[in-house]
């Protein structure tokens, strides 16, 4: 039997007996029992008188009680029975200090509570793979090419720079290609986002996400439907009658969870689409991180859902996403050469022209998570909030570290005495440990309820806020798993050291100091003070970040926006999604702003085809009529580019009155703007000056260079900058047009009103469904809230740090009262001395502020720098505030400063009040 | 009673399994008659403290030396019965050849030849 085989049987083996104590007891007895009766018998036969046979027997047995002991020891884990009574000691002394255990466990509740809620989000949006059978067999496919863009129009992801550009998107035949000839290598399968389509089943539409899926997209990803069945390829035919996989979700909002829902009818953008199937709960795309389509229709079925003009076809359309499972014995870069030859033939096909150095390179990542854009802008907030929290938990650790090891102080009298009865060090090293696992489970036990909450609540600060985020945040093996870690390093962090400080031996002085009290042992206190020392130390860092920030949220809040936001109601309206044609929904919208503007209570109405201060624009290019366009590609496109960037906003007549915005010159737009007539544009003061560099403009014409021509306009006003996207664009060169000589794609509404614009929802749907039922409002709010939304991750940081900092000031603050009421403790018949030998009660109170001040100006001192450092991490959420700016700093400081030499206070007060006779008697 | 003398010997330590393990090579036995049968094999000279028998056996059954089961004694009591498993035969054999090795050199050192 190998040594492994014996160990685990032994293992069993005491498991077993561990079950069946009581009944291994009495066999046990019964045994023994049996053996001195027959011994004595024995013994009785050889002619041993029966008295002395019955001790004979006895003697000869030894000591029946401490051979159970040992026999008994056996089923079962010892060292386990003594964890168990550690536990009991421990929790029974906790008990006894409530202040001390509730102090310990609230620290270590907030410090992992907070841990655990960051890392919830993060495993939400970084760690947890798709529900997917094998998905980390996935490839996610994306390009980077030369500055020649290999498309002639995109949609999804692109990023790039001068040298190059990049995207997860490719032309339909690349799939196509790729499915047909790298069989060998890889499965791949696409998809494409329809972004929010118009969902109408019976007479109610709502918005929803749809997702646009190749015919082997849910076999390849091995995910099966709860009812029905899912896509397949010959769903994703041009001849297919349309089916539809819904979501799990929709289907119990909008179907009860009703299996009669397979074989219903919904309308997706007025295609009728039959449910063929349901996918599961924990099925959410393979799009980006908090993506979560509540329909999947086949990628044949896109155009018509998309009514754009592009054919899905056209080899310079580039809309389809890509991903694959690997063959088995394939690898990751032999699907990706496949690939990227394929995406190559194929560019080069449609666009001879482009050269072979700049035909885009296939890169192969890996696709567990599905997409990852979105997650990768997630990263940087997920690191901030991890420091913050890392800084809380270490304040924490110190501050229960510090509470322990004063228990420590009071307990070295009953630990002297232990380690004189003979108690062996580790054991007690042990027992004290055990305390600390205790608290430490207490702490993570709250901690786990509190990170679901705090998960919730920092959410927002990892959205961008203009997509939205689906993220299903639970208790899982990773959390627990992670609290478990975390609570293990803590008590490290706090146990261990105070436990080894506790119980050595050259400090063991305790049994006749302890008792007395006068021997302060300068490494305790030392230890004490270095504790204290970094706990001010991290609470500066975390009080500077705060202001930072919340001075940064100031500045937001009080930029100049160039328009009034009071009193708005937006919301936001798409038509044209059910296909109606341009015209019609031309009517549709004047119609709905008549009605509106009649309405009671309304100032004034108006529309754009983008939500103010919502980060989102149209960016287009504006040069003025004799300059020439620099072409793509061109060496000189980057310079051309950053200097005639234009933000451009399709309006109604009525958005300068409405919106509070001055036109300074010339006129708004009117009837005779039309389709047929000049394009007319009106610009604010930016793009006069950044166009003819003067505020003289009107009359003059202008181009523009953007996805859909290159129109000329004739500015016909100029109006002040208003800003347009973000608090943080203070002037953005803004262009102005007419929605009336546009086509006109989803717009947001804006009303004025006299009273509260929140009250006045329900009459803007009666009047938007009295012209059409079948156009649903959506992102309903007020302007208001919008602005505060666009600052809601600075805003939530801020609140994040500093209702940290101020946490972490107090525990700093009750460290180092501790610290001194110790010191104060001890220094007692030292005190006493020095007032019977004249010292003055100001003079004892100095020395105690003395040392807390010592210590504060320490802590300071490093947190300074550390500050400085840390701060600058903060850089992209601060807006007109430097990273280690110096008044915020001295601020910081001097709130530490306040609170910590109150904190010294009270000891030093007590410390001045020492009567010298009494502290000598007690000497 | 009465062999208060010095001709008893404390076992040496480590033995004791393997003088239970022979035992039991014979027959299936109970504690007692471990114990009993070790006394008389080694002519009363070997002294196992009789209670340290059974630790001993709880341990050598945790490693599936050997097994037991409760059965009647002679006089009708119930009485747990041990026995030696395939393993435990095993084992014998190792701690045997082991042990000879070991009295073997032993005996070279206590009596050059």
């Amino acid at each position: 039997m190998g040594r492994l085989g014996v160990t685990l049987r032994v293992f069993i083996g005491r498991l077993i007996l561990m079950s069946r104590r009581r009944r291994l007891d009495d066999e046990l007895r019964d045994e023994v029992g049996l053996h001195i009766e027959l011994r004595r018998q024995a013994l009785i036969d050889d002619g041993m008188d029966p008295d002395a046979a019955e001790h004979e027997s006895r003697r000869m047995f030894g000591n029946a009680t401490a051979i159970r002991e040992e026999t008994r020891d056996m089923w079962g884990f010892p060292s386990m029975d003594t964890l168990v009574q550690d536990i009991r000691y421990g929790a029974r002394l906790l008990r006894r200090s409530p202040t001390v255990t509730a102090a310990s466990i609230v620290s270590l509740a907030i410090g992992i509570g907070a841990s655990a809620g960051v890392f919830t989000l993060a495993d939400a949006m970084l760690l947890r793979p798709l529900a997917v059978h094998a998905p980390e067999e996935l490839l996610v496919f994306q390009w980077r090419s030369g500055p020649t863009y290999p498309y002639g129009s995109l949609s999804g992801y692109s990023w790039g720079d001068d040298t190059g550009e990049s995207s997860t998107s490719f032309p339909l035949q690349a799939l196509q290609q790729t499915r047909a000839r790298a069989q060998d290598a890889i499965d791949v399968f696409g998809f494409a986002d329809l972004y929010q389509v118009n969902l109408s089943i019976g007479a109610a539409a709502e918005l929803a996400e749809a997702t646009a899926v190749s015919g082997n997209y849910f076999g390849v990803l091995g995910v099966s439907a709860t009812h029905g069945r899912l896509l397949l390829d010959s769903d994703d035919r041009d001849d297919a009658p349309p089916a539809t996989v819904i979501s799990d979700s929709l289907w119990k909002r909008r179907f009860d969870g009703a299996p009669a829902a397979v074989g219903r009818t919904l309308v997706v953008n007025g295609v009728a689409f039959t449910v063929v199937g349901i996918a599961p709960a924990s099925f959410h795309g393979t799009g980006q991180v908090g993506s979560s389509p509540d329909v999947f229709v086949a990628l044949s079925t896109a155009a018509q859902v998309r009514r754009n003009t592009e054919a899905p076809t056209n080899p310079n359309y580039w809309w389809v996403l890509m991903m694959g499972r690997l063959k088995p014995g394939s690898d990751a870069e032999r699907a990706r050469e496949r690939v990227d030859l394929i995406l190559k033939q194929t560019v080069h096909a449609a666009r001879p022209e482009i050269s072979d150095t700049d035909l885009p390179r296939v890169q192969a990542l890996p696709g567990a998570h599905g997409q990852v854009q979105v997650r990768d802008g997630m990263r940087e907030p997920l690191k901030m909030m991890s420091i913050v929290v890392a800084i809380v938990l270490l304040v924490a650790c110190a501050n229960v570290a510090n509470l322990l090891l004063a228990r420590g102080r009071a307990r070295a009298r009953e630990l002297s005495v232990r380690i004189a009865l003979g108690a062996p060090r580790r054991r007690i090293i042990r027992q004290l440990l055990t305390e600390g696992v205790v608290l430490a489970a207490c702490g993570s036990a709250f901690g786990l309820l509190a990170a679901r909450w705090v998960a919730g609540a920092l959410m927002p600060a990892i959205a961008n806020g203009w997509e939205p985020l689906t993220v299903t945040t639970g208790v899982n093996f990773r959390l627990v798993g992670f609290v478990a870690g975390l609570a293990s390093v803590c008590v490290l962090l706090f146990a261990l050291i105070p436990a080894l400080r506790a119980t050595d031996t050259s400090l063991m002085a305790g049994l006749h100091e302890a008792g007395r009290g006068s021997a302060s042992s300068p490494r305790r206190r030392g230890l004490s003070a270095t504790l204290v020392v970094s706990q001010i130390t991290l609470s500066m860092v975390l009080v500077a970040t705060a202001l930072l920030l919340v001075r940064s949220v100031r500045q937001l809040q009080q930029v100049d926006l160039g328009f009034d936001p009071g009193r708005i109601l937006t919301f936001r309206l798409d038509p044209g999604l059910n296909g109606y044609p341009a015209e019609r929904v031309f009517d549709i919208y004047s119609n709905i702003l008549e009605r509106l503007r009649a309405a009671p209570g309304v100032e004034g109405a108006t529309l754009s085809s983008h939500t103010l201060i919502s980060n989102s624009a149209n960016i287009i290019l504006a040069a003025r009529t004799d300059e020439p366009m620099i072409d793509r590609g061109s060496p000189a496109r980057g310079a051309f580019t950053r200097s005639h960037r234009a933000w451009r906003l399709t309006v109604d007549s009525h958005f300068f009155t409405t919106m509070g915005i001055a036109l300074e010159q010339g006129r708004t737009f009117d009837g005779r703007d039309t389709a047929a007539s000049q394009p007319v544009a009106i610009v604010n003061y930016a793009l006069a000056r950044q166009l003819f560099n003067t505020d003289d403009v009107i009359g003059r014409r202008f181009r523009t260079e953007s996805m859909s021509g290159a129109p000329a306009y004739e500015i016909v006003g100029v109006s002040r900058n208003a800003l347009y996207t973000s608090l943080r664009d203070s002037t953005t060169p803004t262009m102005y047009v007419s929605y009336r000589q546009r086509s006109p794609g989803a717009m947001t509404f804006e009303i004025r009103t006299a009273g509260d614009p929140a009250a006045f929802v329900g009459s803007a749907r009666e009047i938007i469904q009295s012209v059409d039922r079948s156009v649903p409002l959506f992102k309903v709010q007020t302007q208001e809230e919008q602005v505060a939304a666009s600052v809601n991750r600075e805003r939530l940081f801020a609140t994040l740090a500093a209702w940290l900092g101020i946490v972490a000031l107090v525990l700093s603050a009750i460290g180092l009262y501790a610290l001194l009421a110790y010191t104060v403790t001890l220094r007692t018949g030292e005190i006493g001395i020095r007032m019977a030998l004249g010292a003055g009660r100001g003079e004892v109170r100095w020395m105690i502020v003395r040392q807390s001040l010592r210590v504060a100006l320490g802590g300071l001192a490093l947190g300074v720098v550390a500050s400085i450092a840390g701060t600058e991490l903060l850089r992209s959420l601060l807006f007109n505030v430097e990273p280690g700016d110096l008044i915020t700093l001295a601020l910081a400081a001097g709130l530490i400063l306040v609170v910590t030499l109150s904190a010294g206070y009270v000891p030093a007060r007590r410390a001045s009040q020492v009567d010298p006779l009494s502290a000598l008697r007690a000497e | 009673m009465g062999k208060k003398k010095s001709d008893r010997q404390e076992l040496l330590p480590g033995t004791l399994d393997m003088l239970i393990l022979k035992a039991l090579t014979r027959d299936v036995m109970h504690g007692y008659g471990i114990a009993d049968h070790i006394r008389q094999m080694s002519d009363e000279v070997l002294q196992v403290e009789e209670g340290s028998l059974y630790p001993a056996l709880q341990r050598l059954q945790l490693q599936g030396l050997i097994a037991s089961e409760w059965g009647h004694s002679i006089n009708n009591r119930r009485a747990r019965y041990y026995r030696l498993t395939p393993a435990g035969r095993r084992q014998l054999g190792e701690s045997e050849s082991s042990f000879s090795r070991l009295v073997e050199a032993i005996t070279r050192v206590m009596r050059p030849a």
